[in-house]
């Protein structure tokens, strides 16, 4: 089959050429018996099929739910990790509050790094030992917090939780104990999210502070939550 | 609303957009089914349309029609059913002289078309079952339309050949 011929074969099936213009063109080739072949061919294609619409019906209840069981593995996860990061602070808080030799401990360790960076006496709250527990990024908003903080009461230095500008209470570490054995996962993660988020710095500048981390938190929180519902509707 | 659209909600869990793939394709699937297997043609369609469903968070557009993608997940399914076949019946029953007329020119086609080279195979079943244009068949197994042309015709005149022995 030479590609002159394969060519006038293209022409014949748009159209261009008939059956006896190419069997007179190429008097040497199986011209019939090709051209039988690919109507022959055309002939099977074109047979009945069944109703797809019957088939449809037939096969969609047997469709498996696979993107809600990924959706909803993924809020399993996210939601096992918040709970894990939100005991691993509440251990955490309660050592800090009731064993005085990890209180010495993290203060004898935040210390130690105050003193080798020497990047944070900017941040040195009025009793001079606030630094310590505020990250580096955070410059305005401590020094907010220095000039309306009563130097009297001189609580900076255990509020960690205050650095995210979140809790107006000024509440102690025993009292972030208790939160963390709040039933309530969802807030905590909420909590969580929000002091993570306010210690990296990422609203530096910000005139509301870590309101804009609280914010990211909560989204999190709902796309989670909407996964979980996505899959129980799939599942009904 | 284009396939296109439909491939992405059917992507993202939506049924209703497959279901729409399903009925304009089903047709098509259905004829390479048939033409290789004959009996169960209807359960590899349906297979076929099963696994797609699973596949498609994996499936990534190339150009190529989204039946093109349909029909590579249908030869799987047509082999997957010679094989268990070829385990679970005797030749001998399959090639009995019982069967019917057309049964057997089935039989003679789908055994030519085995015989054929993978490309060649692949765009007659391209064309003819699944209904694509050369262009389309190009698209799919990236080819240029010329390529295709001629091999198509060498397939056919391989086919004819086989077919009149």
């Amino acid at each position: 089959m030479t590609p002159e011929f394969e060519e006038a074969l293209g022409r014949w099936e748009s159209g261009e050429l008939s059956r006896d213009e190419l069997a007179r063109r190429f008097p040497d080739e199986d011209v019939p018996g090709l051209l039988d072949a690919f109507d022959g061919m055309s002939a099977a294609s074109a047979a009945p099929t069944p109703d797809a619409s019957l088939a449809w019906a037939a096969v969609r209840p047997r469709l498996p739910a696979r993107l809600s069981d990924r959706r909803r593995g993924q809020g399993k996860a996210i939601r096992l990790l918040a709970a894990a990061l939100v005991v691993l602070l509440a251990l955490g808080a309660t050592a800090y509050a009731v064993v005085p030799g990890v209180r010495r401990a993290m203060n004898d360790a935040a210390g130690a790094i105050t003193g080798e960076s020497g990047s944070s006496t900017h941040l040195t709250g009025p009793d001079g030992s606030a630094g310590a527990a505020t990250s580096q990024p955070r410059p305005a908003i401590t020094e907010d917090k220095v000039s309306t903080t009563d130097p009297d009461e001189g609580v900076a230095d255990e509020n960690d939780a205050d650095a995210d500008g979140q809790d107006a209470d000024g509440q102690d570490a025993d009292d972030e104990a208790d939160a963390g054995s709040d039933p309530d996962s969802d807030d905590e993660a909420d909590d969580v999210a929000s002091e993570t988020d306010s210690g990296s710095g990422s609203d530096e500048g910000s005139p509301d502070g870590g309101s804009g981390s609280g914010e990211e938190a909560d989204g999190g929180t709902v796309d989670g939550d909407g996964a979980n519902s996505g899959s129980e509707t799939a599942e009904g | 609303m284009g396939e296109r659209e439909l491939v992405g909600m059917a992507r993202e869990g939506d049924q209703d957009a497959f279901g729409e793939l399903f009925l304009a394709h089903h047709g098509a699937i259905f004829r390479l089914a048939r033409a290789t297997l004959g009996d169960g043609a209807e359960d590899a369609a349906s297979e076929t349309f099963l696994r797609a469903w699973s596949a498609l968070p994996r499936y990534q557009d190339t150009g190529a029609p989204f039946v093109a993608w349909l029909y590579g997940i249908a030869r799987h399914v047509v082999v997957d059913e010679v094989r268990r076949r070829s385990r679970t019946e005797p030749r001998a029953e399959i090639d009995s002289g019982t069967v019917e007329h057309a049964h057997d020119d089935r039989l003679t086609l789908a055994a030519a078309l085995d015989g054929l080279p993978d490309e060649q195979r692949q765009i007659v079943e391209l064309k003819f079952f699944i209904g694509l244009t050369n262009d389309e068949v190009g698209a799919a197994l990236d080819k240029t339309p010329g390529a295709v042309n001629a091999q198509q015709w060498r397939a056919l005149q391989a086919l004819r050949k086989t077919i009149a022995r």
